[in-house]
């Protein structure tokens, strides 16, 4: 039977045989991620824009005007493509976020499906802000992106979907929380064997217990009051203890 | 030069390395050596996999496989999308313009005055027939805003398309319609010689390049219609891998189209040389949709 997963840890078999897990970020840090790139390629249209009026003092006033065009059209459409492939999945915002976009399978991104998730975008978008429907710096609520997201167990907008992709944290989550602990729990053995998962489930708890509210700790353990052998605040310092002898043994 | 030779020793240690780090962490799943080690051997294992899985370099023999094969089969065996999308923007299209012999005021009710102003004074009766538009900048100008409007437009489409294929049947309608309109309205009371002589050229390749985006876009919209026997998420997927191959042929099409717009459509080159170009285009381009990439292994 399929047990319902606590986190939203994506475990992928890598062909070396061992399993990897990607960390699938939500919507707000790639929101931030999303504003911080949008800056940016406003940046560089202003920036173009200025080379080209020094420019076509020179060329001549049209030919400067074209080749503005064009630069203002491969920054918007290829500004995302460009850094994910050649950043290792990161534009400067994610970067920024600690962000990565990779492939469901864990691969870099290539360039196919870079362009397919970038393109996809403008339908992730809609409905459009009526007032910047303009022909190109076109931008949306995200509505669809959101929505997506969502829905869908690794947060995947309609891009990713189509392009099988994922965005994920780059770095691991460090959680140092248990010098506090080790001062006012004395570490216990647990009164049964546990399997690996159920082990596990026992040391995260202690890991991430400062965390949460005491009426949390205690409601997550309620369950357990049985194998403990006491609910409530009691049961909540015996499951960080049993925590804590299993992550030092 | 030193971060060369960083790199060369870096490749050459690669695998063991890789091999090491993923036994270790192997090992501290196993042995459950604690959630830090194994989320730092995680990162390390993710790191060399990205490095290892970096994307395939594109020579010069794929773009040529590409437009040999890969391209013209793709569309085929996307043929009923593409058909549809075809019957979706020229039915609008002719219909439109054979209003202008049957119902004109059709026309007149759907483009506003500014716009019949404005095809007057492109293609009026009192214009001329000749082009001048023959300064370099001029023209690359005109090339650079018909490759901003034209692909956005048409990158748009495909992307609507996403969204149940909806947004690209409404897109290609709307073109269709519009386009249609504005020819219907030259057709009324305009100059049809200088209209005509400067569509002709591009005409093929900006028409279908812009129905094939769209095709692509309807193809992976309805992958989540009707989804066939994969889940929904995995025929999106599969939708989306058919679909690259069209949207990348038929984005290079809209390039063309522009570049042909901007240099040559409204150059001082003689309408029969035009017009030839513009039937020779379409020609060669069903030709090419027909028959191209038949012999390959591409085609399944």
């Amino acid at each position: 039977m399929a047990v319902p997963k606590l986190d939203t840890l994506q475990s992928i078999e890598l062909a070396e045989g061992v399993q990897i897990l990607l960390r699938p970020a939500g919507p707000l840090p790639r929101a931030w991620a999303l504003l911080a790139d949008m800056l940016l390629v406003a940046v560089f249209v202003v920036v173009e824009f200025l080379i080209i009026m020094l420019v076509s003092q020179i060329v001549g006033i049209m030919a400067g005007v074209g080749v503005w065009l064009l630069l203002v059209f491969m920054t918007y459409w290829g500004y995302f493509v460009l850094f994910e492939v050649l950043r290792k999945g990161q534009t400067p915002g994610k970067k920024m976020m600690g962000l990565r976009v990779v492939c469901t399978s864990g691969e870099r991104v290539g360039w196919g499906a870079s362009f397919l998730r970038n393109l996809v975008r403008f339908g992730d978008m809609m409905p459009l802000l009526p007032q910047w429907q303009l022909w190109v710096l076109a931008v949306g609520f995200y509505f669809f992106g959101v929505a997506s997201c969502l829905i869908t167990q690794r947060f995947q907008r309609l891009g990713d979907l189509v392009a099988d992709t994922v965005v994920v944290y780059v770095r691991e989550e460090f959680l140092d929380v248990t010098a506090a602990l080790r001062a006012s729990v004395t570490p216990s053995a647990p009164p049964m064997v546990l399997t690996r998962e159920e082990q596990q489930a026992f040391i995260q708890f202690s890991e991430r217990a400062s965390t949460w509210s005491d009426s949390r700790k205690m409601e997550m353990i309620e369950p357990l009051a049985p194998l403990l052998g006491a609910g409530g605040h009691e049961g909540v310092v015996r499951a960080l203890a049993m925590g804590m002898w299993l992550r030092e043994s | 030069m030193n971060s060369n030779s960083h790199s060369t020793r870096w490749n050459t240690t690669a695998p063991s390395r890789t091999r090491q780090v993923c036994g270790d962490l192997a090992l501290a799943q196993h042995r459950m050596y604690g959630r830090r080690l194994c989320e730092r051997l995680n990162v390390l294992v993710i790191g060399t996999y990205q490095h290892l899985s970096a994307a395939a370099r594109l020579g010069s023999g794929a773009s040529v496989r590409f437009f040999a094969s890969t391209f013209p089969c793709s569309v085929r065996r996307e043929q009923r999308v593409v058909w549809l999308c075809i019957a979706l923007f020229f039915a609008p299209l002719l219909a439109f313009i054979a209003a202008a012999y049957f119902e004109p005021k059709w026309i007149y009710a759907l483009l506003p005055p500014e716009a019949q102003a404005q095809m007057d004074a492109m293609y009026g009766q009192e214009t001329m027939d000749d082009f001048v538009r023959d300064k370099f900048g001029s023209s690359f100008a005109m090339f650079g805003f018909y490759i901003i409007n034209n692909v956005s437009i048409h990158f748009r489409i495909f992307a609507s398309g996403v969204l149940l294929g909806a947004g690209a049947v409404y897109g290609l309608g709307y073109q269709g319609i519009f386009i249609g309109a504005m020819f219907g309205y030259v057709h009324t009371s305009g100059n049809l010689h200088r209209l005509y002589t400067f569509c002709a050229s591009h005409s093929s390749f900006e028409l279908l390049g812009f129905i094939l985006g769209a095709a692509a876009g309807v193809r992976i919209g309805l992958a989540l219609v009707h989804p066939g026997r994969l889940p929904r998420v995995a025929a999106m997927r599969e939708a989306g891998k058919r679909a690259l191959p069209v949207l990348l042929g038929s984005t290079m099409m809209l390039i063309a189209a522009a570049a042909i717009e901007g240099f040559w459509s409204g150059s001082s080159v003689p309408a029969l040389m035009k017009h030839t170009a513009g039937i020779l285009g379409w020609v060669i381009f069903t030709v090419y949709f027909i028959f191209a990439g038949r012999r390959t292994a591409d085609e399944t």
